[in-house]
């Protein structure tokens, strides 16, 4: 199928994917109000209480930072340490400087203040020229997603998702009702042949059929899979025939690395292009956040959609969550636009290098690997091109307790698992614990499904086999757990009989 | 400390909250958190020497007076102030760090004993505990949330903070409103309600959401007879209350006609009487310090605070470190400290009564006396009710019950019978075009299912207020009255709209 890039965004009419709560949300009624306040030039209000800022007990922030002046500032921040060279991004009431203490310490509207707005638009526009999109702040990306759930949920929906996927955002969804189709993935990420057969197959009798798929296109959590150009339009192309709404979670969009074999990722290695930047009908919800590229603390991210679904994102944050704290939106808009501070290319100075420094994490992590885990044969790490994971694939059938022939003993469910995969992977998990290493098993991340529709033929149960590691941590971490991840595997594989302590 | 004896809250959860499983990830780095010597390749948090952030400095007002709202607006720029650093490089190191990070969704432990510490020094409840919100309006919405499903009934005053009561509708929640006077939420009419719950309408209302301090939009404030009334019903009736106390430390006493100079006291909380653990109170820096501070915290009982930080643990995660480092900071003994904390809010409510006085006295130099018009004056909050004398327009129509009757929809029992609708729009008309923008009443009504008899008259009739606020600056005010008191006398003066 041909992909065909426009100037004009389509005109798709993609509101019936609303959800009734959408629909049925009253915007606030004060809004109108506000608006009438800037009918006429000298109106006079006494509608708002809002407290005058001369009120305010704070005159002035100052946020000491990273200076992006060298060539590579990640190297410089971390390696100078307390003398590394820095900038300080003010906002103050007195002070010349982007967005003014008086303006950014107020209430505004839910899209966030109009500066620190523009400044994500551009960030935006900068890296995917996106054709005619809108952005709204939010709070990190947890709650940029959460919103787009309830924007387009509805109780016995069923979203689609890849079928190891982030458990803390798949888990978000639940009680509200909404449940999740999974789709397979390979070491590319999500099979666009297996989306498109789930969405053809897809029996009536378990609902509506899906209309939203939820992805993670770099860096995937926790499978550390990227998808390729070619894929991304594949599934593009997918979602336009089916009808789907895209949630597009990339919160790792900026790591994204050169080949193993390469010592660095150089900084003029191209970014992949993402899904908005092919939304030519505006049914891509991208959600971004500063939790990994700057600190998770900031609680500050935003949503880029079209139109349509930014007034709806706007309405409902009004009567939630309200527009983001101000401290988070005068720091990324001294940043970005302010005298002292980063601009967007600073920025990308500064997303770059830390793009180099994580690919020194992962090569590191992936020769301690090498040297402590994959030397003892059971276990070995696929090679994420993006992220701060790696996804370990342990050799279960090599283990002595190993059994695939689940389904033939007397009295067996024949439509549950072949293998005992996942018993082995819980006892794997609790040998690490007890000997002193805290690792991610697979099954937390399985995405919940009905047991009455899962897959039969090649159940999910039997791919648990399966660990996710960070390499985000100190190089003491990596060190010392792969060293005991590797001394566990020996000691699990050698282990013909059970532990006593556990059941199988 | 001997264990309360908290009521069971699982029936008064909504079915998304019994539903709402655990984040499975979150067992795991509590496992993490709580056994420090264990190696840990599980999180994916960049760690703090990749955050591009080492310092945070807010320059804040000195609360070394004893009038320092006072201090800070008078002297401006040359008022004294002091400097609160948090660093990587000194000794800070460690709450800057715990800011910057994920972290527990209830909020950081240095946070949490500051709000906790502000909770102890207002209030009496020693077995509740907090959850760090991102404001009122994230509180309430996921109160609202955890507590309210498809079918339940919600009490809330008749007028109220619409907003807020806007969201829970969005979720299936219908609102029945209780009749309020001069001083709040009437206890009995909430107890007639109560009692004579038809249970065709479905279950009995569990819920009660109140603004008992300077209450938006009506500005009373209940008194404390009242509240003990109130408590006692929601006991009697297992109910739920939703203490939403914004303008809690903005409260002015007696009004200054009352003679005995004013001793400010802050009135005790539904919190300070909630044996039951049926209070779920929201508070938040808003008003008391700045609104884009985006923060604030809620006290509950330890089962609603599990259930709320599930909640948070999937939807926003914990707020921003900056605001949390912020209040941590200043309210440690290095900054305000509690007692400097004291004199902001003191000062910052002897600010607010000296703007309520100016209000009060161009309302009554412009607008009472126009003959039209009358108000009363607020204990507490930034906002006065002005009521409309409508019923000597011109053109007031009371209709008879008949007429009333054949107009309204088929079922009603509740008819409006006056026209204050048709002229209160037209009165917030004749003040745009006059240029001043005032909140008219309609915009605060709780909507009410015509079908019952919550209220004993109809809200429509008795909408004939406008709320206006002292929050702004001395010149709005002193601007914005006399358009009013002009407006109003030719509305109820000019020959009659063709």
């Amino acid at each position: 199928m041909t992909f065909i890039l426009s100037d004009e965004v389509s005109q798709v009419d993609l509101s019936h994917h609303l959800s009734s709560e959408a629909r049925m949300r009253r915007p606030n009624p004060m809004k109108a109000i506000w608006k009438l306040t800037r009918r006429k030039p000298n109106m006079v209000s006494l509608a708002n209480g809002d407290p005058h800022f001369s009120l305010y007990p704070i005159r002035r922030i100052e946020y000491e930072m990273a200076s992006v002046e060298e060539a590579d500032p990640v190297a410089a921040w971390r390696q100078a340490g307390p003398s590394a060279a820095s900038t300080k991004l003010v906002s103050s009431t007195y002070e010349p400087c982007a967005l003014p203490l008086q303006t950014g310490l107020q209430y505004s509207h839910g899209a966030g203040l109009p500066d620190a707005q523009r400044v994500v638009t551009e960030l935006t526009k900068f890296y995917h020229s996106p054709l005619d999109h809108m952005c709204t702040l939010a709070l990190g990306n947890s709650d940029g997603i959460a919103k787009c759930f309830r924007l387009l949920g509805e109780p016995g929906d069923h979203f689609l998702a890849d079928e190891f996927s982030f458990s803390s955002i798949t888990n978000v969804p639940l009680s509200q009702g909404i449940k999740w189709a999974s789709v397979k993935m390979d070491d590319g990420g999500i099979i666009p042949e297996d989306l498109e057969k789930v969405l053809t197959n897809w029996n009536p009798e378990r609902g509506r059929r899906p209309h939203v798929l939820y992805i993670v296109p770099c860096g995937q959590n926790p499978t550390g899979s990227t998808l390729s150009v070619e894929r991304r339009r594949q599934i593009y192309e997918i979602s336009q025939r089916f009808d789907l709404m895209i949630i597009e979670d990339d919160p790792y969009y900026y790591l994204q690395y050169a080949p193993l074999s390469a010592p660095t990722t150089d900084f003029s290695t191209p970014f992949v292009p993402s899904l908005l930047s092919m939304d030519v009908d505006g049914r891509v919800l991208r959600v971004d956040s500063f939790s990994k590229i700057m600190a998770p603390g900031m609680r500050l991210g935003w949503i880029t959609s079209s139109a349509l679904f930014h007034e709806h994102l706007v309405t409902y944050t009004d009567g939630s969550t309200h527009h983001p704290h101000g401290f988070g939106q005068m720091l990324i808009t001294e940043l970005l636009s302010g005298p002292n501070g980063w601009q967007i290319e600073g920025f990308d100075r500064w997303v770059r290098s830390l793009r180099a420094e994580y690919h020194r994490r992962r090569a590191l992590f992936l020769s301690l690997f090498e040297r402590e885990v994959a030397s003892t044969g059971f276990a070995h790490a696929a090679v994420p091109e993006a992220g701060m994971f790696v996804w370990i694939r342990v050799a279960l059938e090599k283990h002595p307790r190993y059994r695939a022939d689940l389904r033939h003993v007397p009295g067996a469910n024949r439509q549950g698992p072949r293998t005992n995969g996942a018993a082995l992977m819980d006892e794997l998990f609790e040998r690490c614990l007890d000997a002193g290493l805290v690792i991610m098993p697979a099954s937390i991340f399985a995405l919940p499904e009905e047991d009455k529709f899962a897959d039969t033929e090649d159940p999910v149960q039997d791919r648990m086999n399966y660990l996710r590691a960070t390499f985000a941590g100190t190089e003491e971490a990596m060190e010392q757990g792969l060293a005991i991840l590797g001394q566990t595997l020996r000691e699990f594989f050698a282990s013909a009989d059970p532990p006593k302590q556990l059941e199988l | 400390m001997a264990t309360p004896s908290f009521i069971d809250v699982t029936h008064h959860l909504s079915p998304e909250t019994l539903a709402r499983k655990g984040n499975p990830l979150k067992g795991l780095i509590d496992l993490t958190i709580d056994n420090p010597h264990l190696i840990s390749l599980a999180k994916g948090d960049p760690h703090h020497t990749l955050y591009p952030i080492r310092r945070i400095d807010y320059e804040v007002a000195s609360t070394a007076s004893e009038d320092p709202v006072g201090e800070w607006r008078t002297l401006g720029s040359a008022a004294p102030t002091q400097v609160l650093s948090t660093s990587q490089d000194d000794s800070t190191q460690r709450l800057l760090n715990a800011a910057l990070q994920y972290g527990h969704g209830a909020g950081i432990d240095a946070a949490r004993r500051t709000v906790s510490a502000i909770n102890s020094a207002y209030h009496t409840a020693p077995h509740h505990v907090v959850t760090m919100t991102l404001g009122n309006a994230d509180a309430i919405t996921k109160c609202l949330r955890m507590l309210g499903g498809p079918g339940d009934h919600f009490l809330g005053d008749e007028f109220t903070f619409a907003a807020m009561t806007i969201a829970a509708e969005a979720h299936g929640v219908t609102w029945v409103p209780v009749q309020i006077d001069a001083g709040g939420l009437i206890p009995e009419e909430l107890e007639r309600i109560l009692a004579n719950w038809d249970p065709a309408r479905g279950r009995r209302p569990h819920v009660l959401y109140t603004v008992p301090c300077g209450q938006n939009p009506t500005g009373s404030t209940l008194s404390l007879e009242r509240r003990k009334q109130i408590y006692a019903i929601a006991q009697r009736y297992d109910i739920i209350i939703m203490e939403d106390d914004p303008y809690y430390f903005l409260q002015y006493g007696a009004p200054p006609s009352a003679g005995a100079p004013t001793k400010k006291t802050f009135s005790t909380s539904f919190l300070s009487m909630d044996v039951d653990g049926r209070v779920v109170r929201i508070d938040s820096f808003s008003k008391i310090m700045a609104p884009g501070m985006r923060l604030g915290w809620i006290t509950s009982s330890p089962a609603f605070h599990t259930h709320l930080v599930k909640l948070i643990d999937l939807s926003t995660l914990h707020p921003h470190g900056f605001g949390q480092l912020l209040i941590t900071q200043l309210l440690s003994p290095g900054g305000w400290g509690m007692g400097g904390f004291d004199r902001w809010v003191r000062s910052l409510c002897a600010d607010y009564e000296r703007r309520r006085d100016l209000l009060v006295r161009l309302l009554a130099r412009d607008v009472v006396a126009t003959g039209w018009a009358t108000a009363e004056v607020p204990e507490a909050g930034m906002f006065v009710w002005v009521r409309v004398a409508l019923e000597r327009h011109p053109r007031f129509v009371r209709s008879t019950d008949v007429e009333a009757a054949a107009r309204q929809p088929e079922g009603s029992l509740r008819a409006a019978r006056t026209n204050t609708a048709t002229l209160m729009e037209e009165l917030f008309d004749a003040c745009v075009r006059g240029g001043i923008v005032v909140s008219p009443a309609s915009m605060f009504v709780l909507t009410t299912d015509t079908r019952y008899d919550d209220l004993p008259t109809p809200i429509e009739d008795r909408s004939y207020y406008i709320r206006t606020t002292f929050a702004g600056s001395e010149e709005t005010m002193e601007a914005g009255v006399p358009i009013l008191g002009r407006v109003l006398n030719e509305f109820f003066t000019a020959t009659p709209a063709p």
